[in-house]
């Protein structure tokens, strides 16, 4: 196996690669035939930015928009508002051929192994399609090429004539990886990618993806709610809630000293493998409201333990603090 | 009296070559009344199915052998359909991974809950609705009577699950099966089923069976854990025990393998995958990724270990993180 002298050098830790400025993404749904269409505001005006080597974990419930905000990111969905600008070049209203060259530095890997494979293609047929779509490499690099990827993420040669349904989770997932990096992006957006496998598996493909981060200067948009892989994996953490960020923070800050309610409820309600651990467990009543129908105010009022009569009124705005720490509260200003 | 006994479950599947697979393999399990009991592993590891087996729930292409499946005392294997019904449901329930594909969509939720009222207590209309109302107060849901109109899809999904688990407990059971109940919940949400799981143990002195892959679960939920490989039951102990000292080398692995337990960025992962049904070995099924396997390992298939080391199915258990020769060990050359 050989290393990525060129993707190395390329890198620089400074720039980013990504960022984003005040991202909205509405959807018209409708609401039966005589109803007007009702309009959720599923991601709310989010800013972002993310450098080489970099993970950004995005973190919250079902509904939360967190997957939304990473199908924007990876360009598979036109923001509705806002900016977003890919390795410095503006990616707002741009179409045709650029777009394409564009998305080839943003990758995207799902959750489901089972269901982003085709099945009715080799391994091999899956990892080239990308360089065919994108490139005009010819055929004996392109095997040459998906080969020498097969290897990277830890597969064998003879895999690449095989069906995506000999495979295990686990490797099928380390096929969607190999497929995301055979245009070498300088950004994959991972939404929940090892959520679906077992706790051994799920094991590996973190120590891969780990990896594969230094060897290519990767920046990862790590989509997830399961807050012990986040703190694993992660350098800063974005907590979601109902379409808005409630809290940004680098990630040791973040589960030192979590400073919004939410947070503070997530970190409490996820279970840990310790049982001798003092249980302190704020358990939220309710669940989350409609976006048809958002709660005046904070979104988070109407479970909040701490809310007072200003979150029911006013809705607090991103509040900005010491060390990159972002805090959506009027209780934490 | 324990309230359900299992030993030497054995579940075969015929495959459409002709063959048999086995998926559970030598299961023995006790629980005892107001016992939570989690069966830990991953997937393919027979958890579900051994319990599924218990419950009567099996397709036709399952055979089931055990030496003894009784509740309370009474054998349940062998005895006729009708005669399993009138305890399935009534003292031994269960719930569902997906809340969302275990209710009847065509149906209200009212008159699922309904169901099992009348086919086991023979309650008239009057009364399923009134504790139909009841049950769904008591499993926290708000406003119980506008509810009971409400089909499934108008519920979320942690409703969905709330719904099972009244379902499950209309005839006060004994025992309650979960299976995977949290899996496919929001962790706030999970919190609080498991929340009402345990408070519901409590109040209606219910034994709680908990199936999870999920070792964050187990630890702040189970009494005792079973942990299962590849159809076999491992380890079984006390949870702290268990999370204290794992006698098993795929306990320990497994834990070892979280990413809240790791120091360093690299996990400890375990190399490999679970044995399918085409890799099943002579000796130990654990033995190609277990990193203190011996030789003796590949050949021989391990006994199970006495109580103190978690009756755990290892020729050299681990004690305080180190392989040991167990002091049973018969004259196999190690």
């Amino acid at each position: 196996m050989t290393p990525a002298p060129l993707a190395a050098r390329i890198a620089d830790t400074e720039t980013p690669v990504l960022e984003a400025h005040d991202l909205v993404k509405t959807y018209e749904v409708g609401r039966g035939f005589f109803a007007p269409p009702g309009l959720v505001r599923a991601v709310t005006g989010i800013s972002l930015t993310l450098a080489p080597r970099r993970t950004l974990a995005v973190v919250g419930e079902s509904g939360s928009g967190k997957s939304t905000l990473g199908r924007m990111l990876a360009l598979i969905e036109p923001p509705t508002d806002g900016r977003l600008a890919i390795d410095g070049v503006d990616v707002t209203g741009v179409a045709g051929a650029r777009l394409k060259a564009l998305r080839r530095s943003v990758q995207m890997v799902f959750q489901n192994p089972y269901g982003s494979l085709n099945p009715r293609r080799t391994i091999r047929a899956t990892l080239e399609e990308p360089l065919i779509v994108n490139t005009d490499i010819g055929p004996d690099e392109r095997r040459a090429r998906a080969l020498d990827m097969l290897a990277r993420v830890g597969l064998r040669p003879e895999h690449a004539e095989r069906y995506p349904h000999m495979f295990s989770g686990g490797q099928r997932q380390r096929i969607a990886i190999a497929r995301a990096l055979m245009l070498r992006p300088k950004i994959i957006v991972l939404d929940e990618p090892v959520s679906a496998l077992d706790v051994s598996v799920r094991a590996q493909v973190l120590n891969l993806l780990a990896d594969l981060q230094q060897e290519f200067a990767l920046a990862y948009v790590f989509v997830s709610h399961d807050l012990s892989v986040v703190r694993h994996i992660a350098d800063d953490v974005m907590v979601m809630y109902l379409g808005g960020v409630v809290e940004q923070a680098p990630k040791a800050a973040l589960f030192a000293d979590p400073r919004h309610p939410y947070t503070r409820a997530l970190l409490s309600a996820t279970p840990v493998a310790d049982p001798g651990r003092a249980r302190d467990r704020i358990v939220l009543t309710g669940e989350l409201p409609s976006p048809f129908a958002p709660p005046p105010g904070c979104a988070f009022n109407p479970r909040c333990p701490l809310a007072i009569e200003r979150c029911r009124a006013e809705k607090p705005m991103l509040h900005h603090g010491e060390d990159g720490r972002r805090t959506a509260c009027h209780l934490a200003e | 009296m324990a309230l359900l006994e299992i030993e030497n479950l054995c579940v075969d599947f015929e495959t459409r070559s002709g063959g048999l697979f086995r998926a559970v393999d030598g299961v023995s399990l006790t629980v005892e009344p107001r016992e939570i009991v989690s069966i830990v592993g991953e997937s393919g590891s027979g958890k579900s199915v051994a319990m599924l087996a218990v419950m009567g729930l099996l397709p036709k292409t399952a055979r089931v052998s055990a030496d003894r499946l009784a509740f309370e005392g009474a054998n349940l294997m062998g005895i006729s359909p009708a005669a399993r019904r009138r305890v399935v449901g009534k003292d031994i329930a269960m719930i569902f991974q997906e809340p969302m594909s275990s209710l009847n969509p065509c149906f209200t939720v009212g008159f699922q809950i309904g169901e099992a009222l009348s086919t086991h207590l023979g309650l008239g209309r009057a009364a399923r609705r009134a504790r139909a109302i009841e049950l769904l107060d008591l499993v926290g849901i708000p406003s119980p009577e506008s509810r009971l109109a409400a089909f499934p899809h108008q519920l979320s999904g942690g409703m969905s699950q709330r719904v099972m688990i009244a379902m499950a407990i209309a005839c006060s059971p004994k025992l309650l099966i979960a299976d995977e109940p949290t899996t496919a919940l929001d962790v706030t949400i999970q919190a609080q089923i498991l929340e009402l799981l345990v408070r519901l143990r409590d109040e209606k002195d219910m034994a709680l069976v908990l199936i999870t892959h999920d070792m964050g679960v187990v630890a702040e939920t189970a009494e005792r854990v079973v942990v299962q490989y590849a159809g076999r039951q491992v380890e079984e102990a006390d949870t702290a025990a268990l999370f204290r000292d794992p006698h098993h080398p795929y306990t320990a692995a497994l834990l070892a393998a979280l990413p809240e337990r790791a120091t360093e960025k690299h996990l400890p992962a375990i190399p490999g995958m679970v044995p399918g049904q085409w890799d099943r070995l002579d000796g130990c099924l654990f033995a190609p990724r277990c990193d203190v396997a011996t030789d003796l390992c590949s050949r021989v298939e391990p006994t199970r270990a006495g109580a103190d080391l978690g009756r755990a199915l290892c020729h050299t258990p681990l004690v305080a993180g180190r392989p040991t020769r167990r002091a049973d060990a018969e004259g196999v050359p190690a």
